[in-house]
């Protein structure tokens, strides 16, 4: 077990219940505000020429089951608060969990004076693209908050899961978890801002196993539930326990499909697929930091240059890419960002073309943009705001294509649904991704399920191939729960919507040894 | 204001929650950890900051129910709350019958971990590595980014059965990659100790620089099958997945690879070449560990694999006493056992074949043969009749560590090593040599540098 969340881990081994910090939370701005302005004025009095202060509280609620019988359920709740000082063109950062007058006094004059020891190897002085102040709240839309949900019905509607699976001759073992999120976030900076924003997520998904122990051979089939920005009225409205009967079906079907045939053959993606494709191929890569070096130690730069902003084919015509920090149900979907920037949408790719990048205020002015996208974002009181991913979705088709459209029109190819196996190298050229289920697509049919599927491809490569777009009836929203970037690593939760896509000579993979 | 507490300060705390507990039984957890570090890139330092935090966890349990609360704040009134909080859920929820009773007092046999080199390192100190790397690669052309982190941290467990555990560690870690300014080569280096005094962030940043200029102006090769030397950061990544696959339950129940087919798990089979011997043990004087897992658990040396035989699988305490074995705790390290050759004797002995610095983006594929499918980064080349002659781009591979470690030929000491995505870091402590290992196989190129 990794030795930090060793560290940081709660020892969860029952249900759960998080306990309310009794000082802030509930009971209105009023005492966040004065705790922010002491943050903010000790800042300034230290030095400082700019200064914010997240004072946030995360909430976490995860259930997990297996085999007829809840195993885990785990509340968390996280509290603290961090400062963000820029000293002589420096950034400089400290944080704490012990939120407290003298401790946020503290922690600021520590911010400044890690800024200050850090001044001498800055050669770059920070610029902050401009932003006005803002007095404002934003909650992410929910019908039902998940956490005000009693344990009881969560447990029987997974537990459901596990029986509907099972009921299928062949499914051998089934696990079922739902996860929910909820992030309280408070913002102030020197520039007058005070923010306060409520984000919640939920995920519920399941597995489903089919062991043969005559053939030693066995399948799983994940649920192809995506994360979402919303709370527990997407639990309710998505048909888990159909989807459960057909996972299990799908999962004893495997032992007899066929292998999948290796070569060169038009692909066919679900959105429960293409969700990750985009996520990683054009999520990434359009990423500014990663563009300009500040990732090269670990996540990767990008094969999209600077120099190819406005005139690089990055896919065919047909190609419209864009990121949207309001989308609705998206999981980076949020009012305002971690640098007090309103969210706004634009497209990253335009008919094909290459055409902008994804923001921070201190990049901004790098490109020579005057404001900021909004991409600011820090998973923890405790981490230090950085470019993160917003929802970046493919537009649909101009005309409404269905699935049956899209099978029908393709002589030799292959359809697969739901994420698996992926992978992708550090400048977002080569990829290699796998999926739940795979189909095989003979003279607009889908004649049979095929098995043990990969697909390989290059980035610009992939997409310049792209020549069939669903239309918005098959548009649906996937997403990542858990991505990771920076150093200490960072977890962001983001949303991809795109139609069923189809994308020609790919080259096809048969993974079984 | 350290969250470093010391072990009377802890066991105050845990003496403090027990006694007020209702609970049948309760378990309590306290965390802590004081972290700083500097990140940079494009030559210049970006990002650094400091992070301090404690928390505690209670698990109250009725029967085989249980309800386990967080908190941080910890006066009398937040600590009846938590724990009345996690009464309340435990006696709502429905019973685990694998719920396992919590451990009662427990032998241990602690390591020191913690060392004060490291809880002592400055913002100066960090800033000056940092100087050190940047400097030398502006002196050599090249561009840098990296990161360096010190932390330490403190762990203690309790419960109403008498458990008491405390322990804590320091970490100190250092990676940066260098690039060659026409972006045509990388280099790359990482290392992770507990002690700051075996850290050489010089060396370390020559070693990325270079590697970055002799990795510049890559040309293609054809995917296939090759003999590769695997610098011991790719020969983690390896290990560490094979580890990740090693759950005794999984075996058992026919999802994994080490199921044996019709039934069981494959413990008691040569499954690796007979020159491979891995095992953990939290005295290995690289890579100490704390001497309790978040149960409490006992972390005691632990065989996994000796002379390619599969010793031992990882059992949960419930598994185990289903299966009438032993709980297996932790692990919090690693060691795969090397042999004595040189870096320079695995070229050397290589007819035809690629250098490998470092994997990327290792992701499992295949369960059922744990084939794992990856990129190589940051310095590929190609040998040929026992010299590397030139650098080469980068490549997809997809290959078992179950059939890379039996293919190994040859193998220098083993190392603290680090891969190429941080495992082997401040968590999970690996140690491995490099390696040679033949018949690997490379399915395409990537023109990523």
């Amino acid at each position: 077990m990794d030795r930090r969340r060793f560290v940081q881990s709660v020892m969860a081994v029952g249900a759960a219940s998080a306990v309310r910090p009794p000082l802030l939370w509930g009971q209105g701005a009023d005492a966040l505000r004065d705790l922010a302005d002491a943050a903010l004025a000790t800042a300034r009095k230290a030095g400082a020429t700019y200064a914010d202060i997240r004072i946030n509280r995360y909430r976490n609620q995860f259930l997990f089951t297996r085999d007829r019988r809840v195993d885990n359920i785990v509340d968390t709740e996280d509290y603290g608060f961090g400062v963000r000082v820029i000293v002589d063109g420096t950034w400089g950062f400290a944080s704490s969990s012990l939120v407290s007058k003298e401790e946020i006094a503290r922690i600021a004059s520590q911010a400044v004076a890690i800024a200050r020891a850090n001044r001498a190897i800055n050669a770059e002085q920070v610029r902050l693209a401009p932003v006005p102040a803002y007095d404002a709240t934003w909650n992410t839309p929910v019908k039902r908050n998940p956490f005000d949900v009693p344990l009881q019905a969560k447990l029987d509607l997974l537990l459901q899961v596990h029986e509907e699976a099972l009921k299928v001759p062949g499914a051998s073992f089934v696990s079922a978890s739902m996860q929910f999120v909820n992030e309280q976030k408070y913002f102030a900076s020197t520039e007058g801002s005070h923010i306060e924003q409520s984000l919640i997520r939920t995920y519920p998904s399941f597995n489903v196993t089919s062991v043969d122990k005559t053939t030693g051979r066995f399948y799983s089939r994940r649920a192809l539930t995506s994360p979402m920005g919303m709370g527990y009225e997407y639990v309710e409205s998505y048909p888990l326990l159909q989807e459960a009967r057909v996972a299990a079906e799908e999962a004893v079907a495997t032992h007899k499909a066929k292998p999948a045939p290796a070569g060169s053959k038009a692909l066919i993606l679900h959105p429960s697929n293409l969700w990750l494709t985009i996520h990683e191929s054009v999520g990434h890569s359009t990423e500014l930091d990663r563009a300009l070096g500040y990732e090269a130690n670990l996540a990767g730069t990008s094969f999209l240059t600077t120099d190819k902003l406005g005139t690089f084919t990055f896919g065919s015509p047909i190609v419209n890419l864009v990121a949207d920090k309001t989308q609705e149900h998206g999981m980076a979907t949020c009012g305002y960002d971690d640098d007090g920037v309103k969210t706004t949408r634009w497209h990253l790719v335009k008919d094909g073309t290459f055409v902008d990048y994804q923001t921070t205020r201190d990049q901004a002015a790098l490109i020579g943009q005057s404001a900021s996208h909004g991409c600011s974002y820090a998973d923890s009181w405790g981490s230090v705001p950085f470019q993160r991913m917003p929802n970046v979705s493919l537009e649909p088709g101009t005309r409404d294509l269905s699935e049956a459209d899209i099978i029908g029109a393709t002589e030799d190819g292959v359809y697969v649904k739901g994420d698996g196996s992926y992978s992708i190298d550090h400048q977002r050229y080569n990829f290699q991704f796998s999926g739940q289920t795979f189909w095989e697509v003979k003279k607009g049919k889908i004649t049979t399920q095929l098995r043990d599927l990969a697909y390989q491809s290059n980035t610009p490569e992939f997409w310049k191939a792209c020549d069939l777009l669903g239309g918005r009836s098959t548009y649906q929203l996937g997403g990542a729960f858990t991505d990771g970037k920076g150093q200490p690593m960072q977890i962001n939760s983001v949303s991809h919507g795109c139609p069923i896509a189809r994308f020609a000579g790919v080259t096809i993979l048969n993974t079984g040894r | 204001m350290s969250m470093i507490w010391t072990r009377e300060q802890a066991k105050a705390l845990t003496d403090r929650v027990l006694s007020l507990s209702k609970a049948e039984q309760t378990f309590v957890a306290v965390s802590g950890s004081d972290r700083a570090n500097v990140r940079f890139a494009r030559n210049t330092a970006t990002t650094a900051g400091a992070t301090s935090g404690v928390s505690l966890a209670i698990t109250s349990r009725f029967g085989k129910r249980s309800g386990t609360v967080t908190t941080a704040q910890f006066d009398d009134a937040s600590l009846q709350r938590a724990l009345r909080a996690a009464e309340e859920i435990a006696k709502v929820s429905p019973e685990n019958p694998e719920a396992m009773p919590f451990l009662g007092a427990q032998t241990y046999s602690p390591v020191n971990a913690y060392f004060d080199d490291v809880a002592a390192a400055t913002p100066e100190w960090r800033a000056s590595t940092v100087e050190t790397a940047i400097a030398r690669s502006k002196q050599k052309g090249v561009v840098s980014a990296g990161f360096v982190e010190t932390q330490m941290a403190m762990q203690a467990v309790a419960s109403s059965q008498g458990l008491f555990a405390y322990d804590r560690f320091t970490a100190a870690d250092y990676n940066l990659t260098s690039r060659t300014t026409d972006g045509s080569g990388s280099g790359w280096a990482s290392k992770s100790f507990n002690q700051l005094r075996l850290l050489d962030p010089a060396a370390l940043a020559e070693a990325a620089i270079g590697k970055a200029a002799m990795a510049a102006n890559p040309t293609g090769i054809e995917p296939g099958t090759y003999t590769v030397v695997l610098e011991p950061a790719a020969v983690a990544d390896l290990l560490a997945f094979m580890l990740f696959s090693a759950d005794a339950r999984q075996a058992d129940e026919g999802r994994s690879v080490f199921s044996k087919k019709g039934g069981g798990n494959r413990v008691g089979e040569q499954i690796l070449g007979d020159s491979i011997r891995i095992y953990s043990d939290p005295s290995h004087p690289l890579a100490p560990s704390l001497c309790f897992d978040n149960e409490g658990l006992p972390i005691a040396r632990q065989s996994w694999v000796e002379k390619g035989v599969l010793q031992d699988l990882s059992y949960s305490r419930f598994w185990a006493q289903k299966m009438g074995k032993k709980p297996t705790a932790g692990p919090a390290n690693v060691i795969m056992d090397g042999g004595s050759s040189t870096m320079a004797d695995l070229i050397a002995g290589t007819d035809r074949g690629l250098l490998v610095t470092r994997f990327w983006y290792v992701r499992p594929l295949d369960p059922q043969s744990l084939l794992l499918t990856g990129l190589t980064r940051d310095g590929l080349f190609l040998i040929e009749k026992g010299e590397v002659t030139r650098p080469v781009r980068n490549m997809r591979w997809n290959e078992s560590p179950i059939v890379a470690l039996n293919n190994v030929e040859a193998m220098t000491p083993a190392e603290r090593a680090v891969s190429g995505e941080g495992i082997g870091g401040a968590g999970l402590a690996l140690v491995c040599p490099a390696a040679r290992i033949k018949e690997f196989r490379f399915t395409s190129a990537s023109d990523a540098v």
